[in-house]
């Protein structure tokens, strides 16, 4: 016996509205439903951390959270942290930290380094090993994930600082350590590899966007958007969420 | 692995939930945070033939002091109680514990309510409430009633619960005095191999100990409370060989499981350290440093 519901959520500022089998876990739904493949499968019973993404702003695990539970709430993933085909400053730091070897925790690690940083601007050490306790990386001995988040610190400390000097006016809210718009890109990105060293739509890609954002463009392209309701259900206000709509991308960039 | 088929009910309030679970009786099981119950389901430990999500019944998202008592709605999740000013002050030992309940991600969506309903013989919120003598509120169509929640933790993943019945409040009395939850645990995060809750009060005038209350988690099908060890605390000044009686009486002719995690003798050695870590840090907390 299979009970279908029709949802509708904020995905990445993308309004979605599907039809979900009520069994659907919420990271089948965002992986293979909306083609949201930097939300990964790992354990599939809420250990490893690896399908960790943003319910309303707050980290939760999608492999034990029903897509059905997400109807009416706004979903962020990785996919939505770079902007204007930059990387995020933490995604900055993460290269050029070298924050990953195998890049399979990576987006959870990201996401939840985010929520660390949004709660703990100035971490130490120590907290943010205790942070990123509940996200598995079976690789990197996790030394230089400390690092990359550490240093993503100081970058989205920076940014916000430049960007609060930079504008009289009242600042977007540096979210989850979105830049804020009207951030000089110099202040934000100081990588010095060429773009070209990672090929377009890979996680590292500084350059193009992933083929995920393509995916969700495209599918809720074929829905009928609501124009009348604003791109936020719920968990609105305070400092989350701030994350703007990706540019369209031309289609056919998955290799 | 995937959760097997269910029917999905969403009820908006709480009467249309009474009315769905007395029609659904026991093939019902109520989802709130899931993050027992949908492991459990994606194992196909568990297959219940209906879910009835409670998470859109705002009338259960209440976490309020009043008159004494800390009520908490069954939809209040765990990193609300965490962050609630009205918890540290009532009842500082409830915020201690909800600390250590699994990672913060999982705190953003398990709720407290659901945590006693779930019974796990290891889990840190049980033995904290029951070390503050909570109660717990179930409700049904038939009315509500309360329950001290010693009464309603019946075993592992076993309570008095009845088909038609909602777990929907946990409510706790404001207590004041040397409080402390103290968990050993391989892994940060980790379910805990055995914890230990202590709720003390002290005389005003005397300092001595006028009321005691230990819980430990992790030794048994249900939180244990370690009566023996409060009697040897009662009337004591809480001094360091005492702590450490209290300690020995507190694991006196517990059989825990034998396990992976450990042996029987691993886990009782376990609790004793945790029992007089708890009252060491409680002591010395009241006392401002060493007494």
């Amino acid at each position: 016996m299979s009970d279908y519901r029709r949802v509708k959520m904020v995905v990445n500022s993308q309004l979605v509205e599907r039809e979900v089998e009520v069994r659907r876990l919420l990271v089948d739904f965002l992986r293979e439903d909306l083609g949201l493949a930097s939300v990964h499968i790992g354990c599939e019973h809420g250990v490893c951390g690896t399908c960790t993404v943003l319910l309303n702003g707050e980290t939760i695990r999608s492999c034990i959270t029903f897509a059905v539970q997400a109807d009416g709430q706004e979903i962020t993933t990785v996919e939505a942290l770079s902007q204007g085909g930059k990387l995020h400053p933490l995604q900055e730091a993460f290269w050029d930290q070298q924050g990953l070897q195998c890049g399979y925790c990576t987006p959870a690690m990201i996401l939840r380094s985010l929520e660390i940083l949004r709660d703990t601007p100035n971490p130490t050490r120590a907290e943010v090993r205790e942070g990123i306790a509940g996200q598995l990386c079976r690789c990197t001995g996790y030394q230089f994930i400390v690092d990359a988040v550490l240093d993503g610190a100081q970058r989205m400390r920076a940014a916000s600082a430049v960007a609060a000097a930079a504008t009289e006016a009242p600042q977007e809210p540096v979210l989850v350590g979105m830049h804020a718009e009207g951030t000089p890109a110099d202040e934000i990105t100081s990588s010095g590899h060429p773009p070209s060293s990672q090929p377009p739509g890979s996680p590292l890609s500084k350059t193009e966007h992933g083929p995920a954002p393509d995916e969700v463009a495209r599918h809720v392209a074929e829905e009928e958007p609501y124009e009348d309701e604003p791109h936020r259900l719920a968990g609105e206000g305070e400092n989350r969420g701030a994350i703007t709509q990706q540019p369209p991308v031309e289609e056919e960039q998955r290799p | 692995m995937k959760p097997p088929p269910f029917v999905y009910h969403a009820p908006t309030s709480l009467g249309e939930a009474h009315a769905t679970l007395a029609t659904l009786g026991d093939e019902a099981r109520i989802l709130a945070g899931g993050q027992s119950l949908v492991p459990l389901m994606n194992f196909r430990l568990a297959t219940p033939a209906h879910l009835v999500d409670i998470n859109r019944i705002n009338e259960l998202e209440y976490l309020r002091g009043e008159n004494g008592w800390l009520a908490i709605g069954a939809r209040v999740r765990q990193s609300t109680l965490e962050r609630s000013a009205d918890a540290a002050e009532q009842c500082p030992l409830l915020t201690e514990a909800v600390r250590l309940v699994g990672h913060p991600t999982i705190r953003h969506r398990g709720t407290v309510c659901g945590s006693v309903a779930h019974a796990d013989p290891s889990a840190e919120l049980p033995a904290a409430l029951m070390a503050l003598d909570a109660e717990v509120v179930l409700t049904s169509q038939q009315g509500e009633r309360a329950q001290p929640i010693a009464d309603f933790l019946q075993g592992a993943l076993t309570t008095t619960i009845q088909p038609g019945e909602l777990l929907k409040e946990v409510r706790v009395k404001r207590r004041e005095g040397p409080y402390a939850f103290v968990e050993y645990s391989h892994r940060h995060g980790d379910y805990a191999i055995a914890g230990a809750a202590v709720q003390l009060h002290l005389r005003a005038d005397s300092q001595v100990i006028d009321d005691a209350a230990i819980v430990l988690c992790g030794v048994s099908d249900r939180p244990v409370r370690a009566r023996k060890a409060e009697q040897v605390l009662l009337g004591a000044q809480g001094l360091p060989d005492e702590r450490a009686a209290a300690a020995e009486a507190a694991v006196e002719g517990l059989t825990p499981n034998s396990d992976l995690q450990g042996s029987a003798e691993y886990r009782r050695r376990i609790a004793r350290a945790c029992v007089r870590r708890a009252l060491d840090q409680a002591l010395d907390r009241a006392h401002g440093g060493i007494a």
